[in-house]
């Protein structure tokens, strides 16, 4: 490790090792730390990316077939009183294998040029009137102070770059949902299908998800929102398995925290966050490979023209803002509201919902899940659904 | 100060993300809890697990049954 780099980035994720490319790519000095002794490990994550979210950055012709445990092709989906829509979307994505993934990412980084070390923990951020100079690492028992202008944090929910720099406040509890999931093997799934429920009673705030890894495994899922529930995440998963699985085994058991809110600022003096740390997982899905790769890219190229321009300013840097809300800033606004709604239905809604949506898509093959779409398709059908509360998403549709 | 049930945390850091005063960390691989912490419950809120409770303390316990 060296006393001084052009950018310090803190977390090997998805998100960082983006980062991390990009800036190697254009042959600046850059500096991957991962906290935890491996890449890839842990892996807390369901692993389900949409093909979309993977062809932004891949081929999808040369996805190396040791990233991918099984491909989707459809859902089924569970309305409260449990009754069964099958949607057909051949191609629609892949659960990973998140382990050699980021891995074999983290490496694409190193092998174009980055410097990426493991056990090496940032502790501080050190400013001078303002400007940015380095960063505090522990590595090996050692505490160094290493140079540099600017730091990318891709380090997760918890960031702490994102609080030194004082762009993010503790999230609060409505804007994080709480998670457990099980990844099972010799249990019954559909090949190819992800199983989606909902319901006060089942997964309140939230959802829970059966994503394939294989003929006889899943990763096997609960997310509530645990300003919403009465009960821990652990008691409904409980709940649910019971109901679900007659015998299971336990390959990997997991607990998470998903962030449901995106932070208004995305970055600050002399520092960009990105994926988790920015809180962009997807409002409405919580998957949030897609968008932190996407954001970790948009990071590493701010943070390359921010080099070359030896320019580090806040407002410089919101350069990275702007490119991301120009991307995706209005769908990610558009499903936060969707959530929104959805947070404050009744079984007894839901239920609706859910015949609505049955009646547009059940049992049919689809080509695309567009969100913008499928709510005009939604308030078309059944135009009750205009007396529900959705004022906010009306005028976002411009209706 | 709350206390972690190790046996029972996933080590997601919910906590870490949530508390509101800094006082809840994850120190080589296990998560502490520091002196700065107020008993304000949300890390036990947020936790999945349930791999957080309220420190009984063992004298005030007594006082209250004596």
């Amino acid at each position: 490790m060296k006393d001084k780099y052009d950018v310090i980035i803190v977390g090997a994720g998805p998100a960082g090792s983006m980062a991390a490319y990009e800036i190697a790519k254009e042959g600046l000095d850059v500096l991957l730390l991962e906290k935890d002794r491996s890449v890839g490990i842990p892996v807390l994550c369901a692993e389900g990316i949409t093909t979309e979210g993977m062809e932004r950055f891949f081929n999808i012709k040369d996805i190396p077939k040791q990233w991918v445990s099984a491909t989707i092709e459809g859902a089924i989906a569970y309305s409260p009183q449990g009754r069964k829509m099958v949607v057909h979307h051949p191609e629609a994505g892949y659960v990973l294998e998140r382990k050699i993934f980021d891995r074999d990412i983290a490496m694409r980084a190193v092998d174009m040029g980055a410097h990426l070390f493991t056990s090496a923990m940032a502790t501080g951020l050190e400013y001078d009137n303002d400007v940015l100079k380095g960063v505090f690492v522990e590595y090996k028992g050692e505490r160094k102070f290493i140079q540099t202008n600017i730091v990318i944090g891709a380090d997760g929910v918890e960031s702490l770059v994102g609080r030194w720099a004082s762009i993010s406040d503790p999230l609060r509890l409505q804007d994080v949902d709480s998670c457990v999931q099980i990844t099972m093997r010799g249990i019954d799934v559909q090949e190819g299908y992800a199983e989606f429920g909902m319901g006060n009673d089942i997964a309140p705030g939230g959802y829970f998800w059966i994503f394939p890894k294989g003929k006889n495994w899943a990763n096997v899922g609960i997310g509530v929102n645990p300003a919403i529930a009465q009960e821990k995440a652990i008691y409904y998963m409980n709940k649910f398995i019971e109901k679900r699985f007659k015998r299971y085994s336990v390959v990997e058991y997991i607990t998470g925290a998903v962030p449901v809110k995106p932070l208004k600022n995305i970055s600050g003096n002399g520092v960009l966050l990105c994926g988790d740390a920015a809180r962009l997982a997807d409002p409405l899905s919580g998957g949030g490979i897609a968008n932190a790769m996407w954001s970790g890219s948009f990071a590493g190229k701010v943070a390359a023209q921010a080099v070359k321009e030896d320019n580090y300013t806040d407002k410089f840097l919101s350069k990275y803002d702007d490119m991301w809300n120009k991307a995706y800033g209005k769908e990610m606004k558009l499903r936060e509201t969707v959530k929104n709604i959805y947070l404050k239905m009744n079984d007894k809604r839901l239920e609706e919902l859910y015949e609505i949506i049955n009646d547009i898509v059940g049992g049919k093959t689809v080509s695309s899940l567009d969100s913008t779409e499928m709510v005009f398709k939604v308030l078309k059908h059944s135009p009750k659904v205009l007396k529900w509360g959705v004022e906010d998403l009306l005028k976002m549709i411009n209706m | 100060m709350v206390k972690i049930k190790h046996d029972k945390c996933g080590l997601c850091v919910g906590c870490v993300s949530v508390c509101p005063y800094e006082s809840i960390f994850m120190i080589n691989g296990k998560i502490e809890v520091f002196k700065e912490c107020t008993d304000c419950g949300i890390c036990i809120q947020f936790c999945p697990a349930d791999a957080i409770e309220i420190e009984k303390n063992f004298y005030a316990e007594e006082i209250n049954e004596g």
